[in-house]
C-alpha cells in the first residue's frame, strides 16, 4: 500500500483525522477567499508597528480546578505541622503524581506527568533545621521518585527507592542548608520522567528571615509536544506567554524578590533577562550576599537562584529568555509597574 | 578456469585490491513490536560483511537488552533484539543500535501501541479488514454488471476504454508503492531490482500463458470472459500486495481504520469490479463466472491482510506489488488488442467512445483514490 497514504495516516494518528480533512478542504479552497476563520496563536505585539493584533490570549490555567499561573507566581505551600509521639513538631507535605492533559500554549493540550495537578508542581517552603515530611503518592502508572537537592541521608534522595504505581513513600530530612533546589523525579529513563512534567522547586528559608519583599517564584521549562527530543514551547510556571497576557503587578520602589529555577529539558542552557532595570544575584539562594549586580543570568538545567530588584520608574517592562528562540517560542513575559 | 582465478587471487599470485580497513556494515530493523514493558526489533543484517550489536539506545538514552540467537548477525543474517522498557502509549519509540565499529542504524515507531498478539479475536480483524477493503468492493463493482449489460452494445467500447484507464492508474500506483516500499527493505537484498524483475516477469509470463488462450480463434464470447479473468487475476496480486501493506500498518498502529477510511477503500476498490465485468457487458455470463472472477480478484486481501498483519515484510509487498503491476499491464495490453482487433491498434484512438472512456477512467481512480490517500 502507499507510502504517503501510510505517512498521512501517521499523522493523522496523532493530530485527529479532522486536521486531515482540513487539508484536503484546503485543496479545494486555495482560491477562495474563506468565509469563516479561526483565530490562532498570538503575533508579538512589542517591537512591531502599534495597532498590531495580539492574537489569542494565553489559557488562563493548564487545566480547570488546578492554580493559574499568577497564582502560582506567589503561592508558597507552607505545608501542615505535625505532631510526632516524641513532641517533635515536623512540617509535613504531600504530593501526588498523576497523569493530566494539560494546556501549554493556547490551544495546545500536552499529555504530561503532573504533581498534584500542575507543571511545574507545588512551590514547597520550609524553614533551615526543621524537621521536613515529603508525604509522595504515586498515582500515575509509571513508577516515580521525588528526588531532592540539598542534603540528606541517602534514603531520602529518591533514586533508588522507586516508587511503584499506588504506592506511597515519605521522604523525612532535616531541612538544609538554607537557599532555593529543584525536586523532580529521577526514575530512567531520566529525560523522559522530567519532561513529561514531574518537578517543582523547594525553597529553605534562612533562620533569620530574609528582608521582607514581594516573593515569586519563576520555574523556567520547555515542552516537548511532538515527543521528538526538542521543545516546542518555553515558559515560566507553564503557559507559553502567560505572563505577557497577564503581565506581573508590581508597585514603584517595591522590592522584589525572585526564586528562579531551570528544570529545561533537552536543551543545554536557559536564561533571564529583565528589562530597563539591574538586579542582585544570589546564586542557589546559599549565600546572603549577592555575586552580582546584573540584568541577566544564564542556567543550567537544575541551577537556580535568587534574584532581588525593584523598579523605579512606572510602566511595561519585558522579562524573557535571552536566547531569542526560546523569547520567542513563550518565554516572555511582562512586568507592569504602577504608582 | 574460474577456479584458477579464484586460487591466483586467493593465493595472492595476482595484483590484490587494497582492502579498506572499514568494512561496511548495515543493519536494518525490519519490525518493531511492543509488549507490555518490552520492546521487539527484528534486526536484518543487509551489509556486506558480519555485524557484532555492542550497544543499544532507546530514545537517545543507553539502554539494556538482549539479541538472539546471537549479538554477532552473519552476513544477510536475522536476529532479534529484546529490551524491558516502559514505552509510554501513543508516544513514539526510537530504537539504535551500535555496532561494535561504532556504525549507529535506527529504527522508530511513531506512535506506540500495543502490538496485537496472536488471537482468533484478531484473525477475525484481519479478515474483516479483508472483506471490507478487497472483496466487498470489488463485488460491489461486480454489481454493475447488469447494467453494463443493459446498455447499447455501442457502449461496449466505452467501458472496454473505461477499464484501460482505470488499470492504467492502478498499474502505475503499484509500481510506485512497490518501489517505495523497496527502499524501506533490507538494501541487501535488492528489493528495487526484485520489483523490475517481478513486474517484468509477470507481464511476460502472462503474456505467454494468456496471451495465446485470447488470441486463439475462439468465439467473441470466450475471448471477453478470458479477458475478465485475466484482469481478476492481475486485479488479486495488486490486492494480495495492498492486503500485506493495509494488515501490516495496522497491526504497528500506523492505521486507524475508521468509517471514512474503509468507505475510502470501498468506493477505490469498487473501479476494480467495475474493469473485470466490463469485458464481460457484451455477452451472457453465468453467475459462476461472475462469482469466480470476484473471488480472484478481491479474495487475497484476506491472506494479505492476515500475513501482513502477523509478519510484515517491505520484501513482500514489494514483490506482490511488482506482480500484481505486471499483471495489470498485460491486461491493458490484451483489452487494447482485443478492442482494435481488425481496426489496428492506433485507429481506436480515433474514437469519441473511447476518448471519453479512457478519460473518465483515469479520473474515475485519480478522484477516488483522494479518498484514500492525501
Amino acid at each position: 500500500m502507499k507510502k504517503s497514504r501510510r505517512d498521512f495516516l501517521k499523522i493523522a494518528g496523532v493530530t485527529g483525522m479532522t486536521t486531515g480533512l482540513a487539508a484536503i478542504g484546503i485543496f479545494g479552497n486555495q482560491t477562495v477567499r474563506a468565509e469563516s476563520s479561526t483565530p490562532i496563536g498570538s503575533t508579538p505585539a512589542h517591537g512591531l508597528h502599534a495597532g498590531h493584533a495580539a492574537g489569542v490570549k494565553a489559557p488562563q490555567s493548564q487545566a480547570p480546578h488546578v492554580i493559574d499561573p499568577t497564582s502560582f507566581l506567589t503561592n508558597f505551600e507552607q505545608g501542615k505541622f505535625v505532631t510526632l509521639e516524641n513532641g517533635e513538631s515536623v512540617r509535613e507535605f504531600n504530593l501526588v503524581s498523576y497523569p493530566s492533559l494539560i494546556e501549554v500554549a493556547s490551544g495546545v493540550k500536552f499529555p504530561a506527568w503532573t504533581l498534584n495537578g500542575t507543571v511545574p508542581g507545588p512551590t514547597l517552603r520550609c524553614i533551615e533545621g526543621e524537621t521536613v515530611r515529603i508525604r509522595f503518592r504515586n498515582g500515575d502508572a509509571h513508577p516515580h521518585t521525588i528526588h531532592l537537592h540539598g542534603i540528606h541521608p541517602a534514603r531520602m534522595d529518591g533514586v533508588f527507592e522507586t516508587v511503584e504505581p499506588g504506592q506511597e513513600y515519605v521522604y523525612e530530612f532535616t531541612a538544609q542548608p538554607f537557599g532555593v533546589f529543584p525536586y523532580h523525579c529521577h526514575i530512567m529513563p531520566l529525560t523522559k520522567h522530567i519532561s513529561k512534567g514531574l518537578y517543582g522547586t523547594l525553597i529553605v528559608d534562612p533562620k533569620t528571615a530574609r528582608q521582607a519583599a514581594r516573593e515569586m517564584v519563576m520555574l523556567m521549562n520547555g515542552f516537548d509536544v511532538d515527543f521528538d527530543g526538542e521543545n516546542e514551547f518555553y515558559t515560566v510556571n507553564g503557559i507559553a506567554n502567560y505572563y505577557t497576557d497577564y503581565p506581573i503587578q508590581i508597585k514603584v520602589n517595591e522590592p522584589v524578590r525572585v526564586y528562579l529555577v531551570n528544570m529545561t529539558e533537552f536543551d543545554k542552557i536557559n536564561s533571564l533577562h529583565l528589562h530597563a532595570n539591574m538586579f542582585w544575584y544570589y546564586p542557589n539562594g546559599t549565600i546572603l550576599t549577592p555575586t552580582e549586580y546584573t540584568d541577566t543570568v544564564m542556567l543550567c538545567q537544575g541551577q537556580r537562584g535568587i534574584l532581588e530588584f525593584s523598579y523605579k520608574y512606572p510602566g511595561r517592562y519585558l522579562f524573557h529568555a535571552h536566547q531569542s528562540e526560546f523569547a520567542e517560542l513563550g518565554w516572555t513575559g511582562i512586568i507592569e509597574v504602577s504608582e | 578456469m574460474l577456479a584458477l582465478l579464484i586460487y591466483s587471487f586467493e593465493s595472492g599470485v595476482l595484483l590484490q585490491v587494497p582492502v579498506s580497513s572499514i568494512p561496511v556494515e548495515r543493519v536494518d530493523i525490519e519490525r518493531i513490536s511492543l509488549r507490555p514493558g518490552e520492546i521487539i526489533a527484528n534486526l536484518v543484517n543487509s551489509g556486506a560483511t558480519d555485524v557484532e550489536i555492542a550497544q543499544l539506545q532507546v530514545n537517545d538514552a543507553i539502554w539494556g537488552g538482549t539479541v538472539s540467537p546471537s549479538n554477532v548477525i552473519p552476513r544477510l543474517g536475522k536476529a532479534t533484539l529484546s529490551v524491558q522498557y516502559p514505552w509510554i502509549e501513543l508516544e513514539p519509540v526510537k530504537i539504535s543500535v551500535i555496532t561494535s565499529n561504532g556504525i549507529k542504524f535506527e529504527g522508530e515507531i511513531a506512535v506506540a501501541i500495543l502490538t496485537p498478539e496472536f488471537s482468533l479475536q484478531l484473525l477475525y480483524v484481519f479478515v474483516l479488514i479483508g472483506i471490507y477493503i478487497g472483496l466487498l468492493p470489488v463485488f460491489l463493482g461486480l454489481g454493475w454488471y447488469p447494467i453494463l449489460k443493459s446498455l447499447s452494445a455501442r457502449w461496449y467500447d466505452f467501458f472496454l476504454s473505461f477499464t484501460v484507464g482505470l488499470l492504467v492508474l492502478l498499474g502505475v500506483d503499484s509500481i510506485k508503492e512497490a518501489l517505495m516500499m523497496s527502499a524501506e527493505a533490507p538494501a541487501g537484498f535488492n528489493v528495487t531490482l526484485l520489483v523490475v524483475f517481478g513486474l517484468l516477469a509477470s507481464f511476460i509470463s502472462l503474456m505467454t500463458i494468456g496471451g495465446s488462450a485470447i488470441s486463439s480463434k475462439s468465439g467473441v464470447a470466450r475471448r471477453g470472459l478470458a479477458l475478465a479473468y485475466l484482469i481478476s487475476l492481475g486485479i488479486g496480486l495488486h490486492n494480495l500486495g495492498e492486503g500485506l501493506a493495509v494488515g501490516a500498518a495496522y497491526a504497528v498502529g500506523e492505521i486507524a481504520l475508521g468509517a471514512f477510511l474503509i468507505i475510502g477503500f470501498m468506493t477505490h476498490n469498487t473501479t476494480e469490479g467495475i474493469a473485470i465485468v466490463s469485458p464481460l457487458s457484451s455477452e451472457k455470463t453465468s453467475l459462476k463466472h461472475i462469482l469466480a472472477v470476484g473471488l480472484i480478484a478481491g479474495a487475497p486481501t484476506i491472506p494479505g491482510a492476515l500475513l501482513g498483519g502477523f509478519s510484515f515484510s517491505n520484501l513482500w509487498a514489494s514483490l506482490f506489488l511488482a506482480i500484481g503491476a505486471g499483471a495489470i499491464f498485460q491486461v491493458v495490453f490484451e483489452v487494447l488488442r482485443y478492442m482494435a482487433d481488425s481496426r489496428g491498434v492506433l485507429s481506436i484512438f480515433g474514437d469519441l467512445r473511447v476518448f471519453l472512456g479512457l478519460t473518465l477512467g483515469m479520473l474515475a481512480m485519480y478522484s477516488t483514490s483522494l479518498l484514500v490517500t492525501a
